[in-house]
């Protein structure tokens, strides 16, 4: 897609979106967000980047080792399940309370971290399924003939 | 509580971490490995310490596991679990330490390793399970990874026929063994062993359908006639494997579920007939297999085999002399035949074959290894100052005063003692055939003994073997006292004393009788061979255990086609048919049956109108999808009616779902364009009229039963919302106020958490589908 207009608002668009998607992860659990849904829109906001230039050039920018990340993604929320093992039950949920310089009082939960892993495994298996697609594309067409 | 949590559990966690280092820095891999038997034994020692101090009985530990469910993991800490314990563990320690000389460099260590440790860890897990479900569960574990260590070549055909047979008969032992101790749950209304063997009266409230399941389980994970079979195809395992699992610990578990169940079910009128008749059978069918193996390790296999039937009939004769023997002879048998296997291993490996009748006269050149061969096998054989003696003589002492069934009491001595001239015959045979005779062939590499580190391994079994008959009261206080008091069910203390020496009886007189005659027909081998080669020859079309289970597995694999076509035809539309069909029926079937209550239908008011507006907008999209000609259009139309169903939940003020459905709207969109990008062109068949109003009325059929079951869950009063209870808790329980997504993260956090894994595991699917696509377009091309 070659789009002038599309071209020039995507990095902006990535960049709000990005930003959103954090907000989104890190202040899901008193409002609506949480890790699926900034996942979501992490994913969405690469992918209509990545519509923006040809697919294999996207294919060049963002073939991530996304198979790792969604590993290590549903790893970490496994041990935050087993960290609960600590406290009673897997999977229980614990929050404490810092007292950090110039922030103040920061509340941290177990399951934020819970969270952040399903965020990884919702970018990596949408984006590892893109970059799969968008892999074969350019083995079918081949090199230019 | 801890010492046997790590005992148990720190097993699994080397085996997850070693595959993970072994690879990269290999010459760690198995001092890594080693750290599981040596951290196990280390708090084995500990709970022996703790289990002293409680008085030597049966000690309990348990922590709830889901205790909704009411399944717990506990732990039961006896004389007999403790005993296992340090049997598996110190086993274990040796064969890692054996494997390190044994496997050569290349070899892909983290696999090996990993599995091994594994299979030990679900070992521990059997041997102290105290939850009937959680003694299952490790069972099928140690057949699992049973499965893994055997095909450990997997590019062999014949490791990959023997893990799959084994797989499938300890496995399916396993299942059958479920099905008993559901059957035993149900009739006794308890799933715990300390309680079941605390009982009284188990054994008259238990079906002869459950008490054949459990033995099954034994009977198949044991190696019993007929489930023998699967024990020499196993063979195909590294050597260390065969003599870990296939020898000292895995064949063993069956014994140990007998032992464990002799209490709970010895009182069984079935137990001396089933338990007796298979051991008998097995120790008979064994040993006579076993002379006419060439392979040195189905040699050892088939003996296995024949010993494993002595130890049964032991279980089945029952009484205080048969417990405690049989619990003697796990340690003889233990030693010995895991000796044996590593001696293999060492003739495998410096001479580069197993095959006897390429093995020339090996005392010359492999002394060290000889002597080692000799002891082992003289303790099998049942010959002082050995073990193995001791135990002998209380076979043979039992089977003269049998504590089971008295009609058969008359050939119980004489069958048992031709039962120990085979034994101590194939024992000559596996000595004389590779070390003691001239070959037919020449082996590829001459041999000669090993690195001193090499035999270290057997050499300690097999002066463990000797003490054991020397000194036997180093172990008969401190194990084999109490393992057998807790066989007998813990009533008591047991006092005995064993020696090697119990003057001149009708047991030394058979032990004598025997070894002469073994001596005598090893002098004729070659006329037994004879013999047991023409009947070999007369059964050779008749029906056996091997041809039962490859005829299974044939009809198994290729007579189930058309049944196989006839379910999964591949036809998308057809699948699609029957995934709409059925819950459309559901669906009525609840909203025909369930109570509508009064029908409490919401007020008209502008977001109804609005919401009214969007549905209209939804069908529309839907009906387009369906009938627009081309794949983009319909595409695109099934976007609109995906984000129209976004504004809908925006005019129910739900911006979470509004969020997540616009999301999901786009990346499906997205997916699906680049999905069809692979289809061929999109051709239109007129379909006839009859096929069209089929597909029309399951559409709207599956849409009408929709509707009314949206309709009836708003309505009913018999489902209530349990809305408030979250909104009332997820502060004070989850610690945030967002309810949606603290019954994401908090209250259904396994739902999330398998839903990942899905998530992860269709990833996966996806990558891997493709890149088969991909590959064999590429072949394509190329060709």
């Amino acid at each position: 897609m070659r789009s002038l207009i599309l071209r020039t608002i995507a990095p902006i668009v990535l960049h709000l979106t990005l930003i959103f998607s954090l907000f989104l992860l890190l202040y899901g659990h008193n409002q609506p967000g949480g890790g699926f849904i900034a996942g979501l829109m992490t994913a969405v906001g690469i992918v209509l980047q990545w519509v923006t230039f040809d697919a294999d050039d996207g294919w060049h920018r963002y073939n991530w080792p996304w198979d790792r990340i969604f590993s290590y993604g549903l790893a970490l929320s496994a041990c935050v399940g087993l960290f609960g093992l600590l406290s009673g039950y897997f999977l229980k949920g614990s929050a404490y309370e810092f007292n950090l310089p110039f922030i103040g009082e920061v509340e941290v939960l177990t399951a934020f971290f819970f969270d952040v892993g399903v965020y990884a495994v919702v970018v990596a298996v949408l984006l590892s399924i893109l970059t799969t697609f968008c892999d074969r594309r350019a083995v079918i067409r081949g090199a230019p003939k | 509580m801890e010492s046997i949590s790590v005992a148990v559990f720190f097993p699994f966690a080397v085996a997850v971490a070693v595959p993970y280092f072994a690879n990269r820095h290999r010459s760690i891999a198995a001092w890594m490995a080693m750290l599981a038997p040596v951290v196990s034994l280390w708090a084995l020692v500990l709970l022996y310490g703790e289990w002293s101090a409680a008085g030597r009985g049966a000690l309990l530990y348990s922590f709830s596991w889901v205790p909704s469910a009411g399944l717990d993991v506990s732990f039961l800490v006896d004389g007999l679990s403790i005993m296992w314990g340090f049997l598996v563990a110190g086993v274990a320690f040796l064969i890692v330490l054996y494997s390190n000389f044994y496997l050569h460099e290349h070899e892909d260590l983290g696999r090996y390793y990993g599995w091994l440790i594994a299979f030990m860890g679900s070992m521990m897990g059997v041997v102290f399970a105290d939850h009937l479900l959680t003694l299952f569960i490790s069972w099928e574990l140690t057949s699992v990874t049973s499965f893994f260590l055997i095909g450990f070549w997997s590019d062999r055909e014949a490791a990959l026929y023997g893990s799959q047979k084994a797989l499938l008969i300890t496995g399916g032992g396993g299942l059958a063994m479920l099905a008993g101790f559901l059957l035993l749950g149900q009739a006794t209304g308890e799933w715990h062993l300390s309680k079941l063997i605390a009982m009284s009266g188990v054994a008259g409230k238990v079906s002869l359908a459950a008490f054949v399941l459990i033995i099954l389980g034994a009977a198949t994970k044991s190696a019993q006639w007929p489930f023998h079979i699967w024990l020499p195809n196993a063979m195909e395992a590294p050597t260390p494997i065969s003599a870990f699992l296939h020898s000292a610990t895995m064949v063993k578990a069956g014994i140990y579920l007998l032992s464990r169940f002799y209490p709970i079910l010895g009182e069984h009128p079935a137990w001396g007939y089933i338990v007796i008749g298979l051991g008998m059978t097995t120790m008979i069918a064994g040993g006579l297999l076993s002379l006419r193996a060439y392979d040195l390790k189905a040699i050892l296999a088939y003996g296995t085999i024949s010993q494993l039937g002595l130890i049964v009939t032991f279980l089945g004769y029952g009484g205080q002399e048969a417990i405690i023997g049989s619990t003697l002879h796990l340690y003889n048998h233990a030693a010995a035949k895991a000796a044996m296997f590593m001696i293999v291993g060492i003739i495998d490996h410096e001479t580069g074959t197993r095959d006897v009748r390429l093995l020339d006269h090996l005392a010359r050149r492999m002394p060290r290894a000889h002597i080692l061969a000799v002891l082992a096998a003289i303790s099998l054989i049942g010959v002082p100052p050995m073990g193995g003696f001791l135990t002998k003589e209380m076979l043979y002492g039992v089977s003269i005063h049998p504590g089971g069934p008295g009609e058969w009491a008359a050939f119980w001595p004489w069958l048992t003692l031709a039962a120990g001239i085979i034994t101590a015959l194939y024992h000559l045979r596996f000595l004389g055939a590779p070390f003691w005779t001239p070959a037919e062939g020449t082996s590829p590499k001459p041999g000669h003994d090993p690195s001193t580190g090499f035999l270290a391994a057997p050499a300690i079994l097999v002066a463990l073997a000797i003490a054991f008959g020397v000194a036997p009261g180093l172990i008969e206080g401190t194990f084999v006292a109490p393992a057998a008091e807790a066989t007998l069910g813990g009533g008591g203390h047991l006092e005995f004393h064993l020696a090697l020496w119990h003057g001149v009886n009708q047991p030394l007189v058979m032990s004598i009788i025997t070894v002469a005659a073994a001596g005598f027909l090893y002098w004729k081998l070659d006329w037994v061979s004879g013999i047991l080669d023409a009947v070999a020859e007369m059964w050779k079309k008749g029906p056996g255990p091997n041809k039962a289970y490859d005829g299974a597995i044939f009809i198994l694999k290729e007579r189930t086609w058309p049944l196989l076509l006839s379910l999964q035809d591949g036809n998308l539309r057809r699948y699609l048919r029957w995934s709409m069909t059925v819950p459309a029926l559901l669906l009525l079937a609840a909203a025909l049956w369930l109570d509508w209550g009064e029908g409490i239908w919401p007020a008209f008011s502008g977001a109804t109108f609005i919401g009214a507006s969007v549905c209209i907008l939804i069908s529309i999209s839907a009906l387009a999808t369906a009938l627009f000609p081309g794949r983009l259009p319909a595409i695109l139309a099934l976007g609109t009616a995906g984000y129209a169903i976004a504004s809908l939940y925006v005019v129910l003020k739900a911006p979470d779902l509004a969020l997540t459905q616009i999301m999901i709207e786009s990346a499906s969109i997205i997916l699906f364009l680049l999905a069809f990008w692979f289809l061929p062109e999109i051709k239109i068949i007129p379909k006839p009229l009859s096929r069209r109003a089929r597909d029309w009325g399951i559409a709207i059929f599956l849409g009408a039963s929709s509707a009314a079951g949206m309709a009836l869950a708003m309505n009913s009063h018999n489902l209530r919302t349990i809305a408030d209870y979250f909104f009332l808790t997820s502060k004070p329980i989850a610690g945030f106020q967002n309810v949606v997504n603290a019954i994401i993260v908090d209250y259904r956090g396994y739902d999330t958490l398998g839903e990942i894994t899905v998530l992860v595991i269709s990833g996966v699917a996806i990558h891997a589908m493709l890149r088969i696509v991909g590959t064999m377009q590429d072949e394509g091309e190329g060709h």
